[in-house]
Formats: structure tokens, sequence, C-alpha cells
């Protein structure tokens, strides 16, 4: 079974995407997804997102970056979490799939 | 391991101009109890530039102020209740402003060892019943006492 390398990024890389790294992970292990989670700052996704098959940060994502990405900023306001996981879970089904 | 809150880290209804102006006192502040670096404050502000803090959660509107652990000589949490509400611009959007009425300034030394703590801390702002309370409290002791309550029932120390 596939493990997927999930990059999970904030402004210092250290709070809000620590935050957000433990529920990607708890999400996607419990619908039966192997993960690899790695947290980093948002100015270093540019140079590495290549080596990663997702995306999950609290700011936007500079454009140039190709790989699949989903926008968390939900799991800090607490307004539809539920959202977010849906969509984390869709894009492991859709690199599932391809 | 000790309680999370301090009462000599709650401040109330403090009055500032600006972000920065908040920044350089907290920073001082912080310095004199010697959890932070010189520099922390200044730090602050350099992070809030690029990378904003502001939140919005369905009932208040908040900051979440923090920046390098190399700023950091001892993990803490400070809490801030503005006297008048300070102009932010939200974590996820800078374009959304933010009104914030209270800052939960983060000292993140060890980002793994404080998962727990940073996960009630976002459970804890969106309770609009647990921050109403916040609002109203009138003693840093009663903040501190209300906070670790909050914290320690959400988080098993023996694990």
């Amino acid at each position: 079974m596939k493990t997927y390398r999930i990059l999970v990024a904030c402004g210092s890389g250290i709070a809000t995407s620590t935050v957000i790294a433990t529920r990607v992970k708890e999400v996607c292990e419990s619908n039966g997804y192997k993960v690899n989670v790695q947290q980093v700052k948002v100015t270093e996704v540019e140079g590495i997102a290549n080596d990663f098959d997702l995306i999950v940060a609290s700011t936007r994502v500079p454009e140039t970056v190709k790989t699949p990405y989903v926008f968390a900023i939900n799991y800090l306001t607490g307004i539809n979490k539920e959202g977010v996981d849906a969509e984390v879970l869709a894009e492991l089904k859709k690199l599932e799939e391809s | 391991m000790g309680e999370i809150f301090r009462s000599d880290l709650v401040w109330l209804d403090d009055e500032f101009d600006s972000k920065e102006e908040f920044y350089e006192t907290i920073g001082e502040r912080l310095y004199n109890k010697g959890l932070v670096e010189k520099d922390f404050g200044e730090a602050l502000i350099k992070r809030e530039e690029v990378y904003p803090t502001g939140l919005k959660t369905e009932a208040y509107e908040i900051a979440i102020p923090h920046t390098d652990v190399k700023y950091v000589k001892e993990a803490s949490i400070s809490f801030v209740r503005f006297g008048k509400p300070i102009s932010y611009s939200h974590m996820g959007d800078p374009e959304v402003k933010v009104n914030a009425k209270f800052a939960f300034v983060l000292g993140v030394k060890v980002p793994h060892q404080q998962v727990e703590v940073l996960s009630t801390l976002v459970a804890l702002i969106s309770d609009e019943k647990e921050m109403s309370k916040l609002e109203k409290m009138t003693s840093t002791e009663e903040i501190s006492k209300e906070l670790n309550h909050f914290f320690n029932e959400r988080i098993d120390l023996d694990e």
C-alpha cells in the first residue's frame, strides 16, 4: 500500500502547522490511508513541493506550486473543520485513482 | 509539568495604539521574566508583516502571535485582553481584517511537545461559552485558573 507524502505548511512551520499536521494524520489514518506528514514554513514549500503528493496549509501557497493543495485555515477557526477533512480525503482518493 | 497558564502572564484591558506597540511591550515583559530573547518582540513584528496571525472564529476575533523557536527560551502562553481591539490581518487571507479583542502570545520551544496544548488552544478559541467567561472575568488569577482548568480537563498529562 502506498504511503502518501503530505506537506503541511504555515508561516513559521511551528505552531499552526503542528495543529494541522495532527488533524491531517488522524483523518487520513482513520480512513485507511498511510501517510508521512512533514511540517515546513510556507516559504519553503515552493522548493520541495514536487517531492510531495499533497500540500495542506493555513495560508495561500505560491501559484507556481503544481502539487494538489488544500487550504486548511478552518482547522484553526473551528468553522466547518469537517469540510477540510472531506477535501483532504477527496484529494487522496484522486491520487489513489490516478 | 507545571501549570500552562500563569497569572503573571495574563494582562487585562491593556490599551495599545498598534500591533507594533503591543509587540514591543509584550517582548519586553517576557524578556524581563527570562522567557524569551531580547529581540522576540521585533521578531513578532517582522513575522506579522509577512504572515499575519489574526483569526476569526464563529463568535470571536483574536490573534495568536508567535515566531521562530530560536527567540524563545522557555515555553509559555500569555493571555492579553485588549482595552480596545487591535486591527489585524487574517492568517488565512491577509485581505480580511480582524478586530482582535484577545491575543494568545505563544512561546513555542519544542513544537511536537506542545501538540496537545496547541490543539486545546484551537478548541478554546472556538468555544463561545468559555471565551465569554474570559471576556468578563476581572482578575488575572481568576483567568489563569479558568484557563488551566480548561486545558487540564482536555490534556492527559500522564500520556
